[in-house]
């Protein structure tokens, strides 16, 4: 095939998607409402099915209100990857965009998505989040039809649980305080960083190192909650979340369900005492024996509800682990406990566990409840409490998800590169749980070593500004070459095109983002070895509104200061102009539209803030050329087109 | 035949109306220890929670170290409530919840983050001694000697290998 057949078959991909766009992303203007409330609905309308559910779910929680609703299906009320969800008694309709969405043939998924409207906290390519806007997400599942998930806005968490015949029951769980709580009044000199960018602090990126988790549940635990296999799979999908929201990891899955077991009594039953418990954990031979099987990297007990409950003071706990990941040694401690009912939104007790299972540690004192401090091999490694000065007062506002109460917890672990609400999350020398769990990642996910799998990695620029041109590029690992690539790309997440995708030599997929910022572009390429070995992925972009004009800077622009590539066309050189105001390193490279590299640079000793980079482009060919900058802030691409 | 049918019915009546049996109540024990840890001078909380029907008492002790932050916490189990001298063990196998061994563990925790595991050493001299219990008040006081050795500690932190808990004076209350 020729390099020209070869372009015009990937634009070819993107102008199919864009043209298949009215009919399957359900913009007529219907509604895209994921909760239907029918007229009220008592006890005595239930089934004794529905109603046993109900009363066990009420038990199970500290319930502050709940709806019977039905659940909509996300495959058919998205639009352009959005869902509305509007609640009794609320004014604001809120509505999510879709960050990951699993979507599997027989019409199961797994969709994740952020909080966008009334006010939306993501960040864009300004990197600037207002202060008050509204954080959240949305977690929801389909499995053979039925639906589960839980969703949080702001600090309200709400679980959705299936009731059975079409009906689904909505809890409001009240925020539960932990054993010691009284910390959620702890003030701070600390103010919360302002998100004036700090040194350079960027960890380097990882390879694709997932953990492979067991989750193992007691027989407490599943007759406290008879729908125990949904909240494990919850856990998991959520802590992902909080992974990738966190920007923890720059592959979107950090951890890998690798199987879900009943504990029989005889095999493990909680005491009162959970330091005995967990302690007991790592010569369980039961337990031992399930890891092996399973090839388990960590191991993660649902218990019932019994350890909080512990009137001691300091032995009343949510969860335990019994090692944390910072050494090799931890693989023989990998356990943790987790009491069922907090494991989810609002107490992310699971979430907090596997973050100590990488080496997270608690929040710093005298910001949280008094955990230690810098005496440990990981100083960086503590969570955050933020607070913001009003006046004279210093005002507790938030904590990020490995601190010690759960009483303000927000699904963040902690990083100085993320913003929550105009403040950073954490602090380059103290408070960077994402770089802990960065780093640690490749050992954890070889405590128990398995044969390297076929892996396909798939890198965009990011936040591309809209109608721009683009490159995604796969990097493979462990595919015999020759390697044949199959893109597809897609606008809902559902339905890929071209349906039988031709293979391709070429690792990169040019691609024209979508020219409106609402429409997301899925991207899936599946990578077939001389062994036939496979591998696939999918990646979900969406474009940023840049004004019209992807060159200039967005007047709120406060990170990523200048970027340009001129005169366009070009003939005899270009340059490169790059204002670093972020600090640290940069490279550009320059790829042309096969994705071939023709221009390599970097500088890893600046002096100067800004620079311009003057380039002979005499033996390119004509034609279209991709400039990619890399710098702390992200990827950024320019097009530019050489001329003779 | 009427008067079995209304016996019967009262009867089923009977069983329908009879309530769960209520958990039994936990007694928690409120009190302090003084006593030489590794040499130094330690105070702890004595707090206990067990089931009345087992007739015995689990002692935890804990206290946290202003220093760095961690918890240091102990338990002795299976006492019963009597004035006598009790030999501690070690325990090794934790899959049987519910035997009588009375023995005691030793953890070093950030809150839900074990740092330090340690277990009773294997020698003579590990002893919990009831030396007065007052029935009535449910007042209590003794003596302890106990000492640890370490399982599995974090490295970076300087945790001791052993700990011994030596001239350990105790007394509380079972409050309920």
């Amino acid at each position: 095939m020729t390099p020209t057949k070869k372009l015009k078959q990937h634009l070819y991909i993107v102008l199919i998607t864009l043209l298949q766009l009215p009919l399957f992303s359900n913009l007529s203007g219907q509604s895209n409402a994921l909760f239907t409330f029918p007229s009220p609905v008592s006890n005595s309308n239930l089934s004794a099915s529905q109603l046993s559910r109900k009363n066990k779910f009420d038990s199970s929680f500290d319930v502050a209100s709940s709806y019977l609703m039905s659940v909509q299906d996300i495959a058919l009320v998205q639009e352009s990857g959005r869902v509305a969800i509007a609640l009794p008694g609320l004014q604001d309709t809120f509505r999510f965009r879709a960050a990951k969405f699993q979507y599997q043939d027989n019409g199961d998924y797994t969709w994740i998505g952020d909080i966008i409207s009334p006010r939306t906290c993501l960040e864009d390519s300004t990197g600037y989040i207002e202060d008050d806007c509204i954080s959240g997400f949305l977690l929801l599942m389909r499995q053979n039809g039925e639906y589960f998930g839980q969703f949080v806005i702001e600090n309200d968490a709400y679980q959705i649980k299936n009731l059975g015949d079409g009906l689904s029951y909505l809890i409001k769980v009240n925020a539960s305080t932990s054993p010691d709580n009284t910390c959620a009044s702890a003030s701070s000199n600390d103010t919360g960083s302002p998100i004036d960018p700090g040194p350079s602090g960027a960890a380097p990126s990882q390879d694709f190192c997932p953990a492979r988790v067991l989750v193992l549940f007691t027989e407490g635990a599943e007759a406290e909650h008879p729908d125990i296999l949904n909240i494990i799979d919850m856990s998991v999908a959520m802590t992902n979340q909080i992974f990738r929201q966190s920007k923890a990891s720059d592959s979107d899955v950090s951890i890998v369900l690798v199987g879900k077991q009943k504990l029989l009594a005889s095999e493990f039953t909680e005491s009162e005492d959970i330091e005995d418990d967990r302690n007991s954990l790592p010569t369980n031979s039961a337990i031992a024996g399930y890891r092996n099987n399973a090839n388990a990297d960590l191991v993660i007990i649902m218990t019932k509800t019994i350890y909080s409950l512990n009137p001691n003071p300091e032995f009343a706990a949510l969860g335990a682990v019994s090692g944390f990941g910072d050494t090799e040694a931890d693989k023989e401690t990998a356990f943790a406990l987790v009491e069922t009912a907090t494991a989810l939104a609002p107490g992310y007790v699971f979430t907090h566990e596997v973050g100590h299972l990488y080496g997270c540690r608690h929040g710093r004192k005298p910001e949280d409840c008094g955990s230690i401090g810098d005496n440990t091999g990981l100083p960086h490694s503590h969570g955050k409490v933020i607070v913001k000065n009003f006046w004279l007062l210093r005002i507790f506002l938030v904590e990020t998800v490995m601190s010690v109460c759960i009483g303000n917890r927000i699904p963040y672990f902690s990083n100085p590169d993320v913003i929550y609400k105009a403040k950073k999350t954490g602090t380059e020398a103290h408070n960077n749980n994402a770089r802990t769990i960065r780093e640690a990642a490749c050992r954890i996910a070889n405590y128990l070593p398995l044969p390297s799998q076929p892996f396909v990695d798939l890198k965009a620029p990011q936040h591309p500004c809209a109608g721009e041109q683009g490159l995604i590029v796969a990097s493979v690992e462990q595919v015999t070459a020759p390697l044949q690539f199959f893109w597809q790309t897609s606008i809902n997440g559902i339905n890929f095109y071209p349906s039988v995708p031709q293979p391709t030599s070429s690792n990169t997929l040019p691609v024209s983002f979508p020219g409106n910022p609402d429409l997301p572009l899925w991207v899936r390429v599946t990578v077939v070895g001389s062994n036939n070995e496979t591998a696939s992925n999918e990646i979900l972009i969406y474009s940023d509104d840049c004004g019209g004009n992807n060159m200039k800077l967005n007047p709120g622009n406060k990170k990523f200061k200048d970027f340009a590539v001129y005169p366009n066309p070009a003939k005899g050189e270009i340059n490169i102009a790059y204002s670093n105001t972020v600090g640290g390193d940069y490279s550009i490279d320059v790829f042309d539209v096969l994705g071939k590299l023709v221009y390599k640079t970097s500088n890893t000793d600046r002096t100067s803030p800004s620079e311009i980079s003057r380039i002979s482009v005499d033996a390119w060919r004509a034609g279209a050329y991709f400039v990619v900058l890399k710098d702390r802030t992200g990827t950024h691409t320019a097009r530019i087109n050489i001329v003779h | 035949m009427k008067k079995i049918v209304t016996a019967m019915i009262l009867l089923a009546l009977l069983f329908a109306c009879t309530k769960p049996e209520p958990e039994p109540q936990k007694p928690e024990i409120k009190g302090r220890l003084n006593a030489l840890k590794n040499g130094e001078a330690w105070e702890a909380y004595a707090h206990g929670w067990k089931s009345i029907d087992a007739q015995k008492n689990d002692y935890y002790f804990s206290a946290k170290d202003e220093k760095t932050g961690l918890i240091h916490k102990f338990s002795v189990k299976n006492i019963p409530f009597a004035e006598n001298l009790y030999e501690v063990k070690p325990k090794y196998d934790f899959s049987n919840q519910n035997d009588s061994l009375i023995f005691s563990t030793y953890y070093i925790v950030d809150y839900d983050l074990g740092l330090g595991d340690y277990r009773l050493l294997d020698r003579p001299g590990n002893i919990f001694h009831l030396t007065h219990v007052d029935s009535v008040t449910r007042h209590f006081s003794g003596t302890l000697d106990l000492e640890f050795i370490v399982i599995d500690k974090a490295d970076d932190l300087g945790l001791p290998d052993t700990i011994r808990i030596k001239n350990g004076v105790f007394f509380g209350e079972v409050m309920r």
